[in-house]
């Protein structure tokens, strides 16, 4: 490298430099997820803070892939842009907006010295907090604010990118350690902030490679669950009756359209006649679509006219079980309704009753695994409604449904907030595919919702003091939103307690989700406990097939 | 001129408060579908009878046919008493129909007498509470014409407020449609019922839980009661008066008003409806 170049490298940040910081960042966050996801408040096996961020990333960096432009502000807009679809969970949603004020304030530079990236940082921080509604300090927040404060303030003609990152490196390190001080519970649960923390590894992943670190290969992941195949399901004999299942990327090509005025609803017209379950939309120059068709052929020699294909997924619906789950559901709904419903769900036996309170798509995910904005969107795209109510059902995820709401077009989109599968459960019920306006049913479902308790038992991963509880590593722990109730060594003896606690004042009707683990002696024991000391009470059993919690309460 | 109030058993009145009003029933008949065998309503113990329905026995209903009601009229009509009958609501059977039809048939054989057919738009005890207000007026030496004017006048004011057990019931007697009995009958959910203008059953809304269709119902009486604290009431349950006493006690809480008559809700409804079935009745601005 010349003295010329070196000195390039370090006074100004371009396309393909970007593209590397952002690998080493999402290298960095990789090797130290595990780490972030134990940054739990609840000694509960459940932290996914770090998977969140880290796949929230790594979307980011898959958008960049066969990229070649050394154009900053191209390459930076395309990594926001990558992370805003892929973002999962609240830490994540906040670094996908923090990532996008950042390409707003680079909006305008092909290389930019390190004032403009600490306007820019400064830019992502102000983005970052209006993403929240109530933004709470002593989070990941505060630990980008005061680290970019910092950097900036520091910011000298004589500073290079590298001084810039440095700076900022060093005071998020020293603002994490300082989040216990702001925020009690961190504190009491002796950790430091997890979104922060995570925001800590990428930034310092980034100046690894500004520092000429070594940074280690991301190993591939797979950023989809992969179908189910049958592939005996289909033989020489057997006749194509389901079709193919047809998803593209087609990047519209200026050479043979006007890509600004392009009008997708051409190919959709065109679908109609060869396929159905059509879903299409256009998001920039990129239309993604979606069809079952007998004919696959005709979309690709179709679609071609207009542009490249990115990617294209062609599947027979015969051997692909998970698609013919999905035609079967969308064969039923071929008229646009007036209201549809989408939810977030885990376990088949809360799909299932999900499904059979109306809602039209599942969100496959939850606490460990929480759905990306663009599985959202891919979720609304599967339905076909007016208005369509989402229902998170977990405070960590509303904030990717929101986003998701925002980017989505074709429907209008009403986000319930449901922090909990309780509250969705109860809301879900106050579903009327008759009610007069889509006001009518959201104070329905608020007001559902705000009757509702929610309690959850699990086992505990460590010995702590919280709410005055004492738990130890194995114990069982029963608590309500961020309650700690109740712990005890026998599952049956906390979640007994965990009822009692719940039960107070009056409540007339319990719902109880049983998870994989708990046994039939378990759920037995609850039931005949159930009817001997609270005969007054309603109470409905039901298999959830949840992971974690071998019992959730849920008490009206 | 004198005249009777008749109507017929779908208004669940007991046998003593029907004698004590001075009115006098014909009685729908139900069968079980594995047997020929007719009963009337008061032919088996309602207990009995709902207990046979949990064991999945599956009830329907005839109507009273025009025949019987022309002996039943005759018989007041040729001790020269004038009939006005009270039918259920046409909504749900063809018994008010074949009373009119009766009532034609008598008018020439009778032609000194008048038969008055009015079509109450109720059920249940529903039903019996009009009864009962149109017994209040004859009591007041109303004549015929005033009081069969006066339950055409009210019967809109009768206030159904119910909710079932299991809206299959309701479902295999194609009272509601599939589609509201679907999306009703899940685990915990229970439906709010009313009896619309028409006479029909009409899923209005859905509760959490019992209790929580009980509380529904109780607002429902709050809304729309002419005079909460001190006007008639009347609940019909079917073999769960437990829960006729909690939501009766509801109302006092709320109001101080005392429910005048708990009663069961008879084989004609109930059969249709099914155990579980809850229903309150009041006079309200409209239904």
């Amino acid at each position: 490298m010349s003295q010329n170049e070196k000195q390039n490298t370090d006074t100004f940040l371009d396309g393909q430099l970007l593209a590397k910081m952002a690998q080493g960042g999402a290298a960095q966050l990789h090797s130290n997820a595990e780490e972030v996801n134990k940054l739990n408040v609840f000694p509960v096996p459940d932290g996914d803070t770090g998977d969140n961020m880290r796949m929230t990333i790594e979307s980011g960096i898959a958008a960049l892939e066969n990229s070649t432009s050394n154009n900053l502000a191209e390459v930076m807009e395309k990594l926001s842009h990558g992370m805003l679809l892929g973002a999962r969970g609240n830490s994540g949603v906040i670094l996908s907006q923090f990532f996008a004020g950042v390409a707003k304030g680079l909006s305008s530079y092909s290389k930019a010295d390190a004032a403009a990236v600490g306007n820019a940082l400064s830019l992502g921080v102000t983005q970052a907090y209006t993403s929240v509604m109530t933004p709470t300090e002593g989070t990941i927040l505060t630990v980008a604010r005061e680290a970019v404060e910092y950097a900036v303030a520091r910011v000298t003609p004589d500073s290079t990118v590298r001084t810039l990152f440095s700076d900022l490196v060093k005071e998020m390190y020293a603002s994490l350690q300082r989040t216990p001080e702001i925020l009690a519970v961190l504190k009491e649960a002796g950790v430091v902030d997890s979104g922060g923390a995570g925001l800590f590894y990428i930034m310092d992943g980034f100046y690894r490679v500004l520092n000429g670190d070594e940074i280690a290969e991301i190993p591939a992941v797979e950023m989809t669950k992969k179908p189910v195949l049958d592939l005996s399901a289909f033989g020489p004999d057997s006749e194509m009756t389901y079709g193919y299942c047809t998803e593209l990327l087609l990047q519209l090509q200026s050479s043979k359209v006007d890509v600004d005025a392009f009008d997708h609803t051409v190919i959709t017209e065109f679908l109609e006649q060869i396929g159905d379950s059509i879903v299409a939309f256009k998001t920039g120059s990129i239309v993604k679509l979606h069809v079952h068709t007998l004919t696959p052929d005709r979309v690709l020699g179709f679609c071609h006219q207009f542009g490249e294909f990115l990617t294209v997924k062609i599947e027979n619906m015969s051997v692909q079980h998970n698609e013919n789950e999905e035609l079967r559901q969308e064969n039923g709904r071929a008229q646009r309704k007036k209201y549809g419903i989408v939810s977030v769900a885990t376990g088949d036996g809360i799909s299932e009753i999900f499904r059979e309170l109306g809602v039209d798509a599942i969100v496959e995910g939850g606490q460990t695994q929480n759905p990306s904005t663009n599985d959202f969107i891919n979720a609304f795209g599967r339905v076909n409604a007016e208005h369509i109510f989402v229902f998170p059902n977990n405070g960590n995820i509303i904030m990717a449904a929101k986003q998701a709401a925002e980017i989505y077009k074709d429907a209008s989109i009403h986000v319930v907030e449901s922090k909990n599968l309780g509250a969705g459960y109860v809301a879900l019920s106050a579903m009327d595919p008759d009610a007069e306006s889509e006001q009518v049913l959201l104070d329905g479902f608020n007001a559902a919702i705000e009757t509702v308790s929610t309690g959850y038992v699990s086992p505990s991963i460590r010995d702590a003091e919280i709410n005055g509880v004492q738990i130890r590593n194995g114990d069982f722990i029963g608590f309500v939103g961020k309650e700690m109730l109740v712990a005890a060594p026998d599952k049956s003896a906390a979640v007994g307690a965990l009822a009692e606690r719940m039960l107070a004042d009056g409540r007339y009707m319990m719902t109880v989700f049983y998870g994989k683990d708990s046994d039939a002696d378990e759920r037995a024991a609850l039931e005949s406990y159930m009817q001997a000391t609270h005969p007054e009470v309603e109470a409905y059993f039901l298999d959830g097939g949840q992971d974690i919690y071998p019992f959730i309460l849920v008490v009206e | 001129m004198s005249y009777v109030i008749l109507t017929d058993s779908a208004c669940d009145l007991s046998p003593e408060v029907l004698s004590s009003f001075g009115v006098a029933i014909k009685s729908l008949t139900f069968r079980f579908t594995d047997s020929d065998k007719e009963y009337s309503n008061d032919e088996m113990p309602v207990s009995e009878f709902y207990e046979q329905m949990r064991q999945k026995r599956v009830a329907r209903t005839a109507a009273v046919n025009t025949e019987i009601f022309c002996e039943f009229f005759a018989s007041y009509l040729k001790e020269g008493n004038d009939v006005l009958y009270l039918g259920f609501s046409s909504g749900l059977s063809n018994t008010y129909n074949a009373a009119r039809l009766a009532a034609e048939q008598l008018a020439a054989e009778y032609p000194e007498r008048k038969i008055l057919t009015v079509d109450t738009l109720c059920a249940s005890a529903g039903q019996g509470l009009l009864v009962k207000l149109a017994v209040d007026r004859k009591n007041a030496g109303k004549t015929i014409e005033e009081v069969a004017a006066y339950v055409a006048d009210t019967r809109l004011h009768i206030c159904h407020w119910f909710t079932v057990d299991d809206l299959d019931y309701l479902k295999r007697g194609g009272r509601v449609s599939p589609l509201v009995a679907m999306a009703g009958n899940l685990l915990g959910i229970k439906p709010v019922l009313h009896v619309d203008n028409e006479g029909h059953l009409i899923k209005v809304g859905t509760a959490r839980g019992r209790r929580g269709s009980l509380l529904s119902i109780a607002q429902k009486y709050d809304e729309l009661a002419i005079d909460p604290a001190a006007g008639t009431v009347y609940i019909s349950h079917a073999d769960c008066r437990a829960d006729a006493e909690l939501l009766a006690k509801m109302l006092k809480d709320r109001h101080g008003v005392e429910v005048e008559i708990i009663t069961d809700v008879g084989t004609v409804i109930g059969a249709h409806s099914g155990p579980g079935t809850l229903a309150l009745f009041f006079l309200g601005k409209e239904r």
